[in-house]
């Protein structure tokens, strides 16, 4: 019993993470086409955003958060005015984009390295403490990070399905001519999207970095969760991504606690290749036709 | 085989260059930038096979320095473990890293763009991790703790192609016709792949899959073949590089490895014929250069990724060729887009 | 008094023109048909006139305003809807989703509201079936539900790209009442169709179009005794 209480309390604190961190990169896949290579970066940023504002600016604990969402948004923002805007709806886009993000992403690793040293810190955006339930030992923060991350994802839902915004977003998505043609400014929708993922992105890192600690090349490990987290539920399939974050993190605490840390994430992995052998096109993807 | 036009005028030019190469150590005898050349050579054995496999083939693999880490490791731990010859070792690796392919292209070339990118750059990770965080020992060398693969520091000064002892002081020059050999076999096999049956193949397939698979032309199975030959390329030049340098570790995953192998592809021109090697030679010196303004490596070599795609997606090859036509006034008309009706 | 005037206006793909020096003008509240077998640049009229696509040179004036340099969106809220062919609709969105895309840039949500309960009351199947998703609509259902999305946008100048496309008879039939009354409502309609049989009984002028050119315009009686009329659409010259 208690170990089935561990699973599922260390499950559901990465699987939170990874739907977090997921989100923003289906969201930006299923609108733009595009794959962010930059996405594991923008969570780095987030963790950097809010220690900055609190160790440096000596703001209260609690705006760390909102401080790491508004930086990865920001540094979101500047990537689409800087280099997307300029790519989208030019030939062979899905690769360029990849190559520019993945660009962008070691010039802002190198950055962060210059600024702030490869010494790992300590996120002071955290709780102490903990309760028990039976045996297992449940710490405040996986309580936080669960909450929060179901907030923000709720709210993403929120805003994509029931609002204005949401609905050009969706629109855009799904068919492009079509949503200019109602009068969507689509330019200001692919800003909006990569605001939005940013923004989610650096919330995620300020999670992530209050379990383990901050370091330059924090993001790319959660970046490689959510790169086959994404690939599972089918690119782009924002709802799908976040059932798929949740279901892998179970699974990989399971292996992680039956069979040692190492292998979580590469039993997780070899079970994905499996799945995808047997549906190609992920468990919520749609088949593309290829027309004759 | 029947010869093209376009492969025998590649080919003067191969050889021009490869001899070209055999010529260098009779004007360089600094040890060190025969060295830098030798690197050159891996760096765009390595590039040249990405543009072949992602460029010409259109499969975006991110597990390119992985195949090379295959041929490198396995050479590495046969000489280490097995006392093998790196001689013997070295065909071993290749063919390793040939198989990984197969086995990584069954998986994944079902797949197509960006899943294929995401996989295999997965794949690459997760092994690196399972190395470095493997602790338990294999052997013990010298009352070092040895692991299996080498652990968090890899292998090194294990038996290397034995010119020490034959060439004395010259044995840079040893090493350095055993890998322009790799190079120049690298070259060839790569210009018939590009401009013989299979280009033809990836060209038909890129202008119309339909029409291609109609006439038999599985794009599967000639994606998969092109995939494991520049694998056993990449495995070549990672085996030669393992026993040149008498190492092979987990220094060779890193990010900014693959980003610089990345670079050079794009630098040069995606899809070309001589754009990887032009963008190996190019990215080397800009990465020395970068290295002055307090260790601005990565930050090179990222700006010049960003930009390269930005304002120059055909690369140095593509610009080179525009330009050349623009000269001699010999610009191909692009191609009409279709009408789409909405 | 005429709301849209095109002069000279060349447009097309890549090095391709697709249209050659077109010019017309459409008066105002009246029913404008452009005819022409396939292929021959009237869908690429429409999206130079919505903006999809630059014209390469020609001007066009709407409602006393040269629009050659909108963007897209701007043209809209100046009330030129385009509803483009094939419906586009939005597939994964319900049809009152889509219906309320149509209305993106109004911003007075009492009077869109009005407008949906109208289209509903216009296609009571639109309204039956308001929840459901359009990718799970038949052939009719889409075509209302195009045709509802482009009224929502409340513009004084609908485009209808080939509004009978892919229906059966009885569903064209449908379709054709709808746009007669419709062509009573005050607004002005540019409509393509490539059969013009149907079109000719609602039109208050047709145009044929041949190779991206005009090469005849008139009223419908006209239209029977135009020789033009058979060449364009059988070859014989």
């Amino acid at each position: 019993m208690d170990v089935f209480i561990q699973i599922i309390a260390t499950g559901a604190t990465l699987g939170a993470m990874y739907a977090l961190a997921s989100v923003g990169l289906a969201l930006i896949w299923g609108t733009l086409g595009m794959f962010n290579m930059a996405h594991g970066l923008f969570m780095t940023i987030g963790a950097y955003g809010s220690y900055s504002a609190v160790a440096y600016l000596g703001l209260p604990v609690y705006i760390g958060l909102p401080a790491g969402f508004v930086v990865g948004g920001l540094t979101g923002c500047i990537t689409h005015l800087l280099i997307v805007k300029f790519m989208v709806g030019t030939r062979n886009f899905g690769t360029n984009i990849m190559v520019a993000t993945a660009g962008v992403a070691i010039v802002l690793e190198d950055l962060i390295l210059k600024g702030f040293g490869a010494y790992p810190f300590r996120q002071p955006v955290s709780l102490t403490g903990g309760f028990r339930v039976g045996n297992v030992v449940v710490t405040y923060q996986s309580l936080v990070i669960v909450a929060v991350a179901a907030a923000l994802i709720a709210m993403t839902a929120f805003l994509l399905l029931k609002t204005k915004l949401g609905r050009a977003i969706r629109a855009t998505a799904m068919n492009l001519d079509a949503a200019r043609l109602m009068g969507v400014r689509t330019e200001r929708t692919y800003l909006q999207v990569l605001a939005i993922a940013g923004a989610l992105a650096g919330a995620a890192g300020v999670l992530i970095s209050s379990l383990a600690t901050l370091s330059p090349q924090m993001g790319g490990d959660p970046m490689l969760k959510a790169f086959v987290i994404c690939v599972v539920a089918g690119l782009g399939h924002v709802g799908g991504t976040g059932l798929a974050a949740v279901s892998l993190g179970l699974i990989e605490a399971a292996v992680q606690y039956f069979l040692g840390v190492r292998f979580g994430f590469p039993v997780m992995l070899g079970l994905v290749i499996l799945f995808l052998v047997w549906r190609p096109n992920g468990l919520f993807g749609k088949k593309v036709v290829v027309r004759l | 085989m029947i010869i093209s036009p376009a492969l025998r005028k590649n080919f003067v030019i191969a050889i021009a260059v490869i001899a070209g190469f055999a010529l260098v150590p009779m004007v360089v005898t600094e040890r060190y930038l025969l060295g830098e050349v030798i690197i050159f050579f891996f760096w765009a054995i390595v590039a040249s096979q990405w543009n072949l496999i992602m460029g010409h083939a259109g499969v975006f693999s991110l597990a390119q320095m992985f195949l090379f880490i295959c041929g490198a490791y396995t050479t590495a731990m046969l000489v280490q473990f097995g006392d093998l010859s790196v001689w013997l070792a070295m065909p071993v690796g290749a063919v390793v890293a040939t198989l990984a392919a197969l086995i990584i292209g069954a998986a994944c070339l079902r797949l197509t763009g960006a899943y294929v990118a995401l996989l295999t750059f997965a794949i690459a990770e997760v092994v690196h991790v399972l190395i470095i965080t493997d602790t338990e020992c294999f052997r013990h060398i010298s009352n070092n703790c040895q692991q299996l693969f080498g652990g968090a520091t890899g292998f090194s000064r294990f038996a290397d192609f034995g010119f020490r002892k034959i060439l004395k002081a010259d044995w840079m020059l040893g090493n350095y016709y055993v890998v322009l050999t790799v190079f120049a076999v690298t070259i060839f096999a790569t210009l018939v792949i590009i401009h013989g049956r299979y280009g033809l193949a990836f060209r038909a397939i890129r202008d119309n899959l339909g029409y291609a698979s109609s006439r038999g032309i599985s794009r599967f199975r000639y994606q998969l073949i092109v995939f494991a030959v520049s694998a056993f390329f990449t495995g070549a030049a990672g085996s030669v590089y393992a026993a040149h340098f008498r190492f092979a570790g987990p220094s060779l995953f890193e990010f900014s490895t693959l980003m610089l192998i990345l670079s050079m592809v794009i630098v040069g021109g995606l899809g070309s014929t001589w754009g990887p090697f032009i963008g190996a030679a190019v990215m080397m010196i800009v990465v020395e250069w970068m290295k002055e303004f307090g260790d601005a490596r990565n930050i090179g070599m990222g700006l010049a990724l960003v930009l390269f795609v930005l304002f120059m997606p055909g690369g140095l090859a593509g610009a080179f060729k525009s330009l050349w036509g623009r000269i001699f006034d010999r610009t191909p008309k692009p191609a009409a887009a279709p009408d789409t009706n909405v | 008094m005429t709301v849209l005037s095109i002069q000279n206006l060349t447009a097309g793909y890549a090095n391709q023109p697709v249209l050659h020096d077109v010019s017309f003008d459409v008066e105002a509240e009246s029913v404008f048909a452009l005819i022409g077998p396939n292929g021959h640049g009237k869908t690429t009229l429409l999206r130079s006139l919505s903006g999809i696509i630059r014209p390469r040179a020609g001007s066009m004036v709407f409602d006393g305003e040269r629009i050659d340099k909108l963007s897209v969106h701007r043209r809209v809220e100046l009330g030129l809807i385009h509803i483009p062919q094939g419906d586009q609709l939005f597939g994964e969105m319900s049809i009152e989703e889509n219906l309320l895309m149509g209305a993106y840039l109004r911003n007075d949500q009492s009077a869109v509201r009005v407008s949906l309960e109208e289209v509903y009351a216009f296609f009571p199947r639109l309204g039956e079936r308001r929840s459901q998703l359009a990718n799970s609509l038949s052939g009719g259902e889409r075509r209302m539900a195009g045709i509802g999305r482009g009224l929502m946008a409340d513009g004084k100048f609908m485009m209808i790209d080939e509004p009978s496309l892919g229906l059966a008879p009885l569903l064209i039939e449908q379709i054709y009442e709808s746009l007669q009354t419709l062509s009573r409502s005050g607004r002005t309609f540019l409509i393509i169709e490539e059969n013009p049989v149907r079109i000719a009984e609602i039109a208050d002028k047709l145009a044929l179009m041949d190779g991206g050119r005009i090469v005849w315009s008139g009223p419908p009686e006209e239209l029977r005794s135009e020789k033009r009329l058979s060449q364009t659409y059988f070859g014989g010259h």
